[in-house]
């Protein structure tokens, strides 16, 4: 007898309708499973055989056969269990199948009965949609992150012979669980910039960097703050739409990474430590995983040690961060990885760390200044915007004073942020981070002082051509934090500050 | 008056003691026969009252009276006759000048022509012809009396006109050696000119300090050769304070020696083409400052945040952190106006976090 129930597996980040073929027929007792599938897969017939007979049903002594089509792609993951297990009970038929609509299963079978939650749930309900499926059980682990779906039936499920029974008598309502949509969103989890003693103007980087989308670089000796101003950027940002929401919700959910504070809207923040490898950081791996930057999509991918990172690794990172997305190529097939990230790189001046303290003495020799900067190659500072260096406070026994509070710079870059989306809502980009060539010129309009003003930095502050390109999208960010719809000589003097340290550690000027 | 007044400044006390001290002249018997009770003054610091309670009158005028007839010194107290009147609007004016020389002084017309000590044909020959140009014109050349472009236009002014020189040490000194019968020229027919007491060496600190009378005794500055580093660089900064004229010597810009000239040509001081030019200007400029009052006209304009800042970073070097604490304005305002310092040449940035003002 053949059966035949649906769910799904996952191609890179995106889920593709896979249908679960079950025959049961006379002959020898066995259990096999064919279709491309994976160890995990395989493992199955031993949780799915327990878990049938320990919810009260008996595991068909007959000839099993399970094909996973289309039987070319090649799957792995254990929420095959859930609808294997089905396929076999209504084969059996232990189990009715209703035909009224399109049913979905999700979820990995446990010895004693139970379903349980699994990796990717989301962007598999997202794609079950689209191929046209009504209902989808899922498992109550998972049924949180699911929500947001609209027009799609989700049915929470705690474990097997419950889901039968229900199943099979429709007039008992599913299980409800009830997750308060008006939830305050939890900034203080987070921290507050006002946390931060003095810092100012790295704080007021941050907020350029949070208004434009601008990748920052910064500079300073330890213990100065970095990590704590990186670690804060969320509170600064606008809250995630449901579109970009929904998009680092299939990445995080593909990664089995924990989704509450996506779910509240909250920018993710992704802080890989320096000994990451190219895989982590940009994804890969045997099966194909997302890494550090696709985590990072929509918020804040913060690299500490920025030049201890090894130098290849940083490289990667320059196809995504202009590209906002990265193609991993296989020689099967190439899947591709949202990463649309600010970064916020921090480093110190020096090996040492104590290189321009007013405290403390450098012991780096020259040599080893210039080979600790020369990690960073010209071509990835060319794609950092706001270059800061952060300068060593002291301990005073006076609370220090109360410095501007997340919530305050929250309120200018939304409208920052609000300013962009009306400038450029024909456009295809959505943030003056993206600014170039000709549309640089089109929404960055100059005054005549303000070109004349340019040209004397290029020429007395040694700024470099390709730097006054970044600086005039930093400007047009600030005049934004202004509201201020024409670029004043001001801002440009408030960017070409941001941008002239690079020329200072790098010497940058041509 | 004077000799308690030299002994004053022999001992280090400050200047401002020593005009309050010179303004109360009448008083000053009392203040000798009575130290005691000036010593209850707010008005002077401690080490002046110690001063005064230190001096002795015949031993210091005795010596006083042998330096002053071994150099044929002579001594000039501000606010008093024969004290030059622009002096008076340098920062902290000397309360006391020690002169030597036949020359005019206070000179009617002067102007300062500055510049490195290496000098290369080009500048000796440009400051030649400035120089005696000028003199000829009745304009007294001062300069600093050091070598190189100061010798050259201390020479040439002695040809046909007059010269003054201000010294960065006592007037006992003959700094640099090699300019020793040159020290002799001015004395005979110009002027020698000090702040110091007798007995001052040549410290490095003087120089600068003294820079301030070089540009204040002037109405022009020309400032012939130098490296953006060059300390004459620090007079023409004074005279910006004061108001002067300041003029620059155009040179090959791949000239090292003419950066500084060069840079502040660009700035906005006016090339040195031709003596004529600065005769011209020099005559109506002088009627027109004589209506207008010796206020400070700096070369470039600067916003009131921009003199704020300028102020706070000249006291002192400052973090972008530490302006926003002392001035307690908005950090973006803060950046802009430091970005636009910058570019004016007025301040930059030492080390990693501290702006410092130029030269």
């Amino acid at each position: 007898m053949l059966t035949i129930v649906q769910t799904c597996t996952l191609l890179g980040i995106d889920g593709v309708l896979i249908r679960v073929e079950v025959n049961l027929s006379n002959g020898l007792p066995g259990f096999s499973i064919v279709g491309l599938a994976d160890p995990s897969i395989k493992e199955a017939k031993e949780r799915v055989r327990v878990c049938i007979q320990n919810s009260g049903f008996s595991f068909p002594a007959k000839k099993i056969v399970v094909n996973l089509a289309p039987a070319m792609i090649k799957k792995s993951g254990t929420h095959f269990d859930f609808s294997i297990a089905v396929g076999i009970l209504i084969a059996a038929e232990q189990m009715e199948k209703a035909s009224s609509c399109e049913e979905a299963f999700l979820g990995e079978c446990s010895l004693n009965g139970d379903i349980r939650g699994i990796r990717g749930c989301l962007p598999m309900v997202l794609a079950l949609k689209t191929a046209g499926i009504q209902r989808i059980f899922l498992s109550e682990d998972n049924w949180s992150e699911c929500l947001m779906v609209r027009d799609i039936e989700l049915i929470p499920v705690k474990n097997l012979s419950e889901f039968v029974a229900h199943y099979h008598d429709r007039r008992k309502p599913a299980p409800q669980f009830s997750i308060d949509k008006t939830e305050k969103i939890h900034y203080s989890v987070l921290g507050d910039f006002s946390d931060i003693q003095g810092q100012s103007e790295a704080i007021r980087a941050m907020q350029i960097a949070a208004a434009g989308r601008h990748n920052a670089l910064l500079i300073g000796g330890p213990g100065v703050g970095k990590t704590m101003i990186a670690k804060r950027m969320p509170t600064i940002m606008p809250l995630l739409t449901a579109e970009e929401q929904i998009a680092a919700m299939k990445i995080h959910s593909v990664a089995g990474m924990p989704l509450e504070s996506i779910i509240q809207g909250l920018p993710p923040v992704r802080m890989p430590h320096h000994t990451i490898t190219k895989a982590a950081l940009v994804g890969g791996g045997n099966r194909v995983m997302p890494g550090e930057i696709s985590l990072a999509h929509h918020g804040i991918l913060f690299l500490d040690e920025l030049p201890e990172f090894d130098r290849h690794t940083l490289e990667l990172l320059r196809e995504p961060i202009e590209e906002h997305r990265i193609r991993i190529a296989r020689s099967a097939r190439s899947i591709e990885f949202p990463s649309d990230f600010i970064l916020i790189a921090a480093m110190n001046p020096c090996p040492c760390g104590n290189y321009g303290s007013k405290y403390h003495t450098c012991t780096c020799s020259r040599r080893e200044r210039k080979r600790y900067l020369d990690h960073i190659s010209g071509p990835f500072r060319d794609r950092l915007d706001l270059f800061i260096e952060m300068e060593e406070q002291l301990y005073t026994y006076e609370p220090f004073k109360k410095t501007i509070t997340s919530e305050e710079l929250r309120a200018s870059t939304l409208l920052a942020r609000q300013c962009q989306l009306n400038r450029y809502h024909t456009e295809s980009f959505n943030s003056n981070a993206e600014l170039s060539g000709g549309e640089l010129s089109k929404y960055c309009q100059l005054s005549h002082d303000s070109k004349r003003l340019l040209q004397q930095a290029n020429r007395r502050l040694r700024i470099s051509l390709r730097s006054i390109v970044r600086i005039q999208r930093i400007a047009r960010t600030i005049a934004d934090l202004d509201q201020e719809d024409q670029i004043k000589e001001a801002h440009l003097l408030e960017a070409i500050h941001y941008k002239q340290n690079s020329t200072r550690y790098w010497g940058d000027g041509e | 008056m004077k000799p308690f007044i030299a002994w004053l400044r022999a001992e280090r006390c400050p200047y401002e003691d020593l005009r309050f001290l010179i303004q109360h002249k009448n008083s000053l018997e009392a203040i000798l026969s009575a130290p005691e009770q000036w010593q209850l003054s707010d008005s002077l610091s401690k080490k002046t009252k110690q001063a005064i309670r230190d001096y002795r009158p015949k031993p210091f005028e005795n010596q006083l009276d042998r330096q002053m007839r071994e150099n044929k010194t002579r001594i000039v107290l501000w606010n008093e006759p024969g004290y030059p009147e622009s002096l008076y609007e340098v920062d902290d004016p000397p309360p006391i000048l020690y002169l030597r020389g036949k020359g005019e002084f206070p000179p009617l017309r002067a102007m300062a022509i500055v510049g490195s000590r290496h000098t290369t044909v080009y500048g000796k020959r440009a400051t030649e012809r400035f120089a005696l140009a000028l003199s000829s014109e009745f304009i007294t050349i001062v300069s600093g009396f050091a070598e190189g472009v100061d010798t050259i236009a201390h020479r040439s002014a002695l040809k046909h006109g007059e010269t003054i020189a201000v010294l960065g040490c006592g007037i006992d000194w003959i700094y640099p050696k090699s300019n020793e019968s040159l020290y002799h020229e001015i004395s005979n027919r110009g002027t020698l000119v000090t702040e110091f007491p007798f007995g001052e060496k040549p410290w490095g600190y003087n120089f600068p300090f003294r820079n301030r009378l070089i540009s204040g005794l002037s109405e022009a500055i020309l400032f012939m050769e130098g490296t953006h580093k060059s300390g004459a660089l620090s007079t023409v900064n004074h005279g910006l304070k004061q108001g002067k004229e300041i003029y620059a010597l155009p040179g090959d810009i791949d000239r090292k020696s003419s950066e500084g000239p060069n840079q502040l040509i660009f700035d906005g001081a006016e090339p040195l083409l031709d003596p004529e030019q600065i005769l011209a200007k020099g005559n109506r400029k002088s009627t027109v400052s004589e209506a207008t009052t010796g206020k400070t006209a700096k070369l470039v304009s600067l916003s009131s945040l921009e003199n704020l800042i300028y102020e706070l970073v000249a006291a002192e070097p400052c973090s972008v952190q530490q302006l926003q604490d002392l001035s307690n304005q908005s950090i973006h305002d803060i950046v802009s106006v430091l970005t636009s310092l910058e570019l004016k040449s007025l301040i930059h940035r030492q080390g990693n976090q501290f702006y410092r003002t130029r030269r």
